[in-house]
């Protein structure tokens, strides 16, 4: 390589560059977003991860449901047993078997599926074992103790706060902040929490939508007092 | 070629000339023997360790890379999301953290680039105001704030790749077998490459009217 030796004004320029960087504040400021992104994905982790179980789970349920239509007595007894057995999950737990089931009534319809198979995810035919047992929660119950599928309970907090604050997000957009509200209530019920300024942005705009303004201030001013790195205060 | 071995790197940066695969096993940034349960559980005192100790580097290389000021600190953050992101692919593999952060850091200056030829937008000019880790006397503020300034406007002139070894070698200090490392390239294209951006450095100094 043939040689060439900068110049001494080049050099002290480059050198100068060698101590570059952010300052103190800026420093501060891009961990607060990086935290901040990094929390965020770790609950959409927790909620995919939660919704993969769910989605695992409901394949399996509907093919019990089929078998419950089709094999009459047996099927009412694996049914019997199986809700003994969904009894012993928590009740989260069953609120998610239940979203599952609803959503895997969804596609089916969605999908235009076969009259047999359809009717396994309408609710009138199937037997039911219990006189107190809906179908869905039959379906939950075959869901919870499938043993192919990957355990939707128990639902890790972070999961579970992540997923009300998504309903809370959907709600919101729907038009229907009393929803969102009451979303993020329950999620602050919640033992343990993680996403407390998405929380208060939700709240904030919720707030806002139904014309309280004082209390809308006051979500975003804590948000700001308790969270200010939070990329939301932005 | 003397000037292209390796030397002591007087930065700000604490980590010790970690530009290169130094390592085998599981980093100890900092020194962090953490008393910890789990290796998890010390993961994210370790990314905040490797946080602390690169956060500087990776922001002036954004710069020296083209990233504006008013963007630098979201691109920091983007590379830094990316490096969480792997932070376990690149411990198991034992990388190098400067080695491994300026690829993202490339990658990232890359697509910023992209971005703008798409959406321009009027430059900052390279404006140094919220720089600067130390706090140096106002003097020395200004002096600083304008030589970058000028290396800033020069260094637009040079395409990305010379640029790259251009930075990691004058500014970095990294040994021209390292920067091939850090850009998988020959040996001969890093040389190559830092003699003709070396070139066109100066020119464009010399039309800013600083003499040599």
């Amino acid at each position: 390589m043939s040689e060439l030796n900068l110049s001494s004004a080049a050099k002290a320029i480059l050198e100068a560059a060698k101590k570059d960087g952010p300052s103190a504040a800026a420093r501060t400021k891009v961990w607060g977003s990086v935290s901040s992104a990094m929390s965020s994905a770790a609950a959409a982790s927790g909620a995919i991860s939660a919704t993969a179980a769910a989605t695992g789970s409901v394949g399996a349920a509907k093919m019990l449901a089929l078998g419950t239509l089709l094999g009459g007595t047996l099927s009412v007894g694996v049914a019997t047993t199986v809700l003994y057995v969904g009894h012993s999950h928590k009740a989260a737990d069953v609120v998610l078997g239940v979203k599952a089931a609803a959503a895997a009534d969804k596609v089916a319809r969605e999908k235009g599926m076969g009259a047999t198979e359809a009717a396994a995810s309408t609710p009138t035919p199937t037997p039911t074992p219990t006189s107190t047992a809906t179908p869905t929660a039959i379906k939950h119950a075959l869901a919870t103790s499938t043993p192919k599928a990957p355990h939707i309970a128990p639902v890790d907090g972070l999961a579970r706060e992540a997923s009300l604050v998504a309903d809370a997000r959907s709600a919101l957009a729907s038009g229907d902040p009393r929803s969102a509200l009451q979303a993020i209530h329950d999620a602050r019920a919640l033992s343990s929490r993680q996403m407390a300024p998405e929380e208060l942005a939700v709240e904030a705009h919720a707030l806002r939508a139904l014309g309280r303004q004082d209390e809308a201030n006051e979500a975003d001013s804590t948000l700001k007092a308790q969270f200010p790195e939070s990329a939301l205060v932005r | 070629m003397t000037e292209l071995v390796a030397r002591g790197h007087s930065g700000e940066v604490t980590s010790p000339p970690d530009a290169f695969p130094e390592r085998t096993s599981r980093p100890s940034l900092r020194g962090l023997a953490l008393p910890m349960d789990t290796e998890a559980e010390a993961r994210p005192q370790r990314f905040r360790a490797l946080y602390d100790d690169h956060i500087d580097f990776v922001w002036r290389n954004l710069r020296r890379l083209g990233i504006y000021e008013s963007d630098v600190e979201d691109r920091a953050q983007e590379v830094f999301v990316v490096a969480h992101r792997r932070f376990d692919e690149f411990e198991d593999r034992g990388h190098g953290a400067r080695a491994w952060l300026f690829q993202i850091v490339l990658r990232v200056a890359s697509d910023a680039r992209r971005h703008r030829r798409r959406h321009p937008e009027v430059p900052d000019g390279g404006d140094a105001t919220e720089r600067v880790s130390v706090e140096p006397t106002q003097a020395d503020a200004v002096v600083r704030h304008q030589a970058l300034s000028r290396l800033d406007s020069a260094l637009a002139e040079i395409d990305l790749e010379r640029r790259a070894v251009l930075v990691l070698h004058e500014i970095e200090e990294m040994t021209a077998p390292m920067i091939a490392q850090v850009l998988t390239i020959p040996l001969n294209t890093v040389y190559s490459r830092l003699r003709v951006a070396r070139v066109k450095l100066e020119e464009a100094l010399a039309r800013q009217g600083v003499e040599p």
